[in-house]
């Protein structure tokens, strides 16, 4: 069946096509919805997260100028949303710094039993803070370039390249002790 | 190798841009510098585990809650200021502004309507002869203006010398008659000096001669 592209969605979005939307919503949910469990490990969170970005993003489709990839607007609306997100969970916790403990309780077993890679992983991530768990998200599950990363978090190459060798470190470190205590 | 360095190797190796020196370097530093492998072999752990990810589906949800009203609901006719035919008017309307600015187009009013016409109605040699004839009028002009200063000031040049004379006319005059007048002041002032002179001198001889008849 022919597919429509992004724009063409858009474009009949934003003359009002209900249909156009969804359609659009859904070719994009699943990547915002996993994106919004692994910044914030939570599964209700993480569909906040996910209406809250779709939200932003049908608010700011007039502003779409059609630069660049509609993804990678996507997610550049989803990073701003995921800071504004976890600010408001975490008032008084700077960007730069750890997360509190995971909560055994926030994946439910019933979600996340038979995945024991995604436990790990999301498990690791936790052990970063917001800003590094940024990065490591765009550049290991958004496949972004250094500079489409940059572009996305409004800050320089350097700062993304420093941040991710920073959470490479400290993910080298999650890793051991998970395995270790998996043995 | 310096930390900057290694780096930049690393940063090149994650963006898949290593030339052939540099894939010799990087695999030299990971043999080398245990530091530089555990970075290279987490990077490459969290490629595995991304690998292996497997997405979670989408709880279900409502999707139509996302949509924004001002969005989707139903635009309502646009109002006359705000139509296709707006952008037309003020795009005449601009045209025609420039076109007038280019052309020079000048509106004047009058009592008995409005004339609009072009500044650029007379060549180069009309205006030359224009500026001409002005500038010659206003020549002809200031020279008339001075022949006729030059004339008044001769009027009252003239009319001053004439007071001038007249004023020192009558001042020889009364100067004159007064000279004239201390002059025979003073020859009446001597004349009797004299008589009252001559008199004492007769009185004295007559004093004389009465004391000599009576010696005699």
């Amino acid at each position: 069946m022919f597919e429509q592209s992004d724009e063409q969605l858009i474009k009949k979005a934003l003359k009002g096509n209900k249909t156009a939307w969804l359609n659009l919503v859904k070719r994009y949910e699943k990547s915002v919805f996993n994106y919004g469990l692994r910044m914030t490990s939570n599964k209700d969170d993480a569909l906040d997260l996910m209406q809250e970005v779709f939200i932003s993003v049908h608010k700011s489709l007039l502003n779409y100028s059609g630069e660049g990839t509609f993804r990678a607007w996507l997610f550049r609306i989803a990073s701003f949303r995921c800071v504004e997100f976890y600010r408001r969970k975490r008032p008084m916790q700077e960007l730069s710094s750890t997360d509190e403990p995971v909560c055994e309780a926030v994946l439910p077993e019933s979600f996340l039993i038979s995945q024991q890679q995604n436990r790990e992983l999301i498990e690791a991530m936790q052990g970063l803070p917001i800003n590094q768990k940024a990065v490591v998200e765009l550049k290991f599950f958004g496949h972004f370039t250094f500079a489409e990363i940059a572009e996305q978090l409004d800050i320089s190459t350097n700062t993304v390249k420093s941040r991710l060798y920073t959470a490479l470190d400290k993910l080298k470190i999650i890793l051991e002790d998970s395995h270790a205590s998996a043995r | 190798m310096q930390a900057q360095d290694k780096s930049l190797l690393f940063a090149h190796w994650v963006e898949g841009e290593l030339n052939a020196e540099q894939k010799v370097t990087f695999q030299r530093l990971c043999l080398n510098d245990a530091e530089f492998a555990k970075r290279v072999a987490t990077y490459e752990r969290m490629q595995t585990l991304e690998q292996q990810y497997q997405d979670y589906d989408v709880p279900q949800w409502d999707r139509e809650a996302t949509m924004d009203v001002a969005l989707t609901t139903e635009k309502p006719p646009r109002a006359w200021w705000k139509g296709a035919g707006i952008s037309w008017l003020s795009l005449a309307a601009s045209v025609t502004a420039i076109c007038m600015v280019s052309l020079n187009v000048q509106v004047q009013l009058k009592d008995d309507g409005v004339l609009i016409g072009l500044a650029n109605r007379y060549t180069e040699a009309q205006i030359a002869e224009l500026v001409e004839t002005k500038v010659q009028d206003i020549n002809q002009e200031n020279l008339q203006q001075l022949a006729l200063y030059q004339q008044q000031l001769q009027q009252q040049q003239q009319q001053f010398s004439t007071q001038l004379a007249d004023y020192i006319l009558s001042s020889n005059r009364t100067e004159r008659k007064e000279d004239f007048a201390e002059l025979i002041k003073y020859v009446n002032q001597q004349r009797n000096d004299d008589q009252i002179y001559y008199a004492r001198q007769l009185n004295l001889l007559e004093a004389n001669l009465s004391q000599g008849a009576f010696k005699e």
